[in-house]
């Protein structure tokens, strides 16, 4: 995939950015989509800023929680566009038009080229250019 | 939200010294987590603080009294002065130290002009049957529809009798003021102010109507008074379902008690159905209201699809 958001760019990898088992996509109208890649396929929750189809959410004063399984997992705001883990204990992620900032960490003009994953997100810290982690369902809708 | 008190619901059988009674602090704490804000009217401050002054006064003579017996056994003791040693508590001190804003409401002459009005004429909120024409009451009531009308909406805590019948419903339902007699009903009405039970409201107020004209037992004065566990979902062609547990007043002194599949599209509800209804412990029909045809179709969701889609290839 050949994808720029958040000012970096990135070239053939396969998930741009993975928030622990999700991967995170910026559409050319400044849109995010939030794919669950934890099962065997992926399942979108979040198309395009907005809840997917068939996905439990409640409304909060900044966007909405998505409920998996009767969990708050994150939210999502969609103007700020910030996703923030809930039961999930990730650091908050935010897509602007300069960076993505992950926690206090900001990312802002880089180039990754041919990896699994471009910046990759997890209970244990955060990385540029790694390998697609095991057993993540294909990201195919 | 304001949340106004009646000295009822600040009740304590003895006199309280530095801290509230733990079941009302645990509200109060709430309230402060959740921007609440506590309005006294000043005639509920004063008969609490009257209350609080007899059981001082008590304390002070228990103290007078061992004071006189220590002397007539000529029992050496230093001397105290009662009144310095007990003293009343500061209800708006104590209320603030919680953390929780407190504001003090004097009733203004346009107050005790209606509420003189309403007590002469024995008309609504006085229950027919109640004997005495409760000033007091009547004063409490005014002011708490004055600040939910000011405010938009408001609590008035309180198990009076004049407060929570029926026949004040339509007066407290268009000044926007719901009526709890305890903490864990207020602490349900607050789930009316999230923003899914904003939403849920707002499309159920525009078919009120139809909901008025329907088999549930809501009659005018009826109102929305909580809404709980609010569960959205997006359909195809931009359907949204919500699913919740839903609670009203039904205008007529009762509470009702319902689950609501509620399918809108565009802020505007499609159909209705509240279903595993209890009113006064008893199951009444399911009840679907249909308000429009629901075939529509969203060309923003097949936008977003094809966007998503076409960076997936």
């Amino acid at each position: 995939m050949n994808l720029k958001m958040g000012s970096q760019t990135f070239q053939n990898v396969n998930v741009p950015l993975l928030w622990g088992k999700r991967a995170v996509l910026e559409d050319s109208k400044s849109r995010v989509s939030i794919i669950s890649l934890e099962r065997e396929k992926a399942k979108v929750e979040v198309l395009g800023n907005e809840p997917a189809q068939g996905i439990d959410y409640e409304l909060i004063g900044n966007g909405f929680k998505i409920i998996i399984d009767g969990v708050e997992l994150y939210s999502f705001d969609p103007v700020n566009k910030i996703i923030t883990g809930l039961e999930l204990k990730l650091p908050e992620c935010q897509i602007s038009s300069t960076s993505i900032r992950v926690g206090s960490n900001v990312f802002s003009g880089n180039t990754v080229v041919g990896a699994g994953v471009g910046i990759i997100v997890d209970e244990n810290g955060i990385g540029m250019g790694a390998p697609l982690p095991e057993g993540l369902a294909k990201l195919v809708i | 939200m304001k949340v106004i008190f009646d000295t009822n619901k600040l009740y304590a059988n003895s006199l309280i010294k530095d801290r509230l009674p733990i079941h009302l602090a645990e509200f109060l704490v709430i309230c402060m987590e959740r921007g609440h804000e506590i309005i006294l009217p000043l005639t509920t401050l004063l008969e609490f603080n009257n209350k609080q002054l007899e059981f001082a006064n008590k304390e002070r003579k228990k103290l007078e009294d061992t004071k006189k017996n220590l002397s007539i056994y000529q029992i050496k003791f230093e001397d105290f002065d009662s009144k310095e040693l007990v003293k009343p508590p500061d209800l708006v001190q104590l209320i603030n130290k919680i953390g929780v804003t407190c504001e003090v409401v004097e009733p203004l002459k346009e107050d005790f002009d209606i509420a003189h009005k309403k007590a002469c004429l024995k008309i609504s909120p006085l229950p027919p049957e109640k004997k005495s024409n409760e000033m007091r009451d009547l004063v409490i009531w005014e002011i708490s529809l004055r600040v939910a009308k000011e405010h938009k909406g408001a609590i008035l805590m309180s198990e009076d009798v004049v407060h929570t019948h029926h026949r004040g419903d339509i007066e407290a339902d268009k000044n926007g003021l719901i009526r709890c007699k305890s903490f864990e009903r207020a602490l349900e009405a607050f789930t009316i102010e999230t923003e899914s039970a904003k939403k849920i409201k707002s499309i159920l107020d525009k078919v009120w109507d139809r909901i008025l004209e329907s088999d549930l037992p809501i009659r005018k004065g009826g109102k929305i008074v909580s809404i709980l566990r609010p569960i959205f979902q997006n359909t195809n062609f931009g359907v949204v379902v919500v699913n919740c547990d839903i609670s009203f007043i039904t205008g007529d002194g009762k509470t009702l008690l319902s689950k609501l599949l509620l399918n809108y599209y565009n802020e505007e509800a499609i159909e209705i159905k509240f279903y595993e209804n209890i009113i006064e412990g008893e199951s009444l029909d399911d009840t679907s209201i249909k308000i429009k045809d629901q075939f529509v179709f969203n060309l923003d969701l097949d936008d977003r699809e094809s966007s998503l889609r076409e960076l997936l290839k």
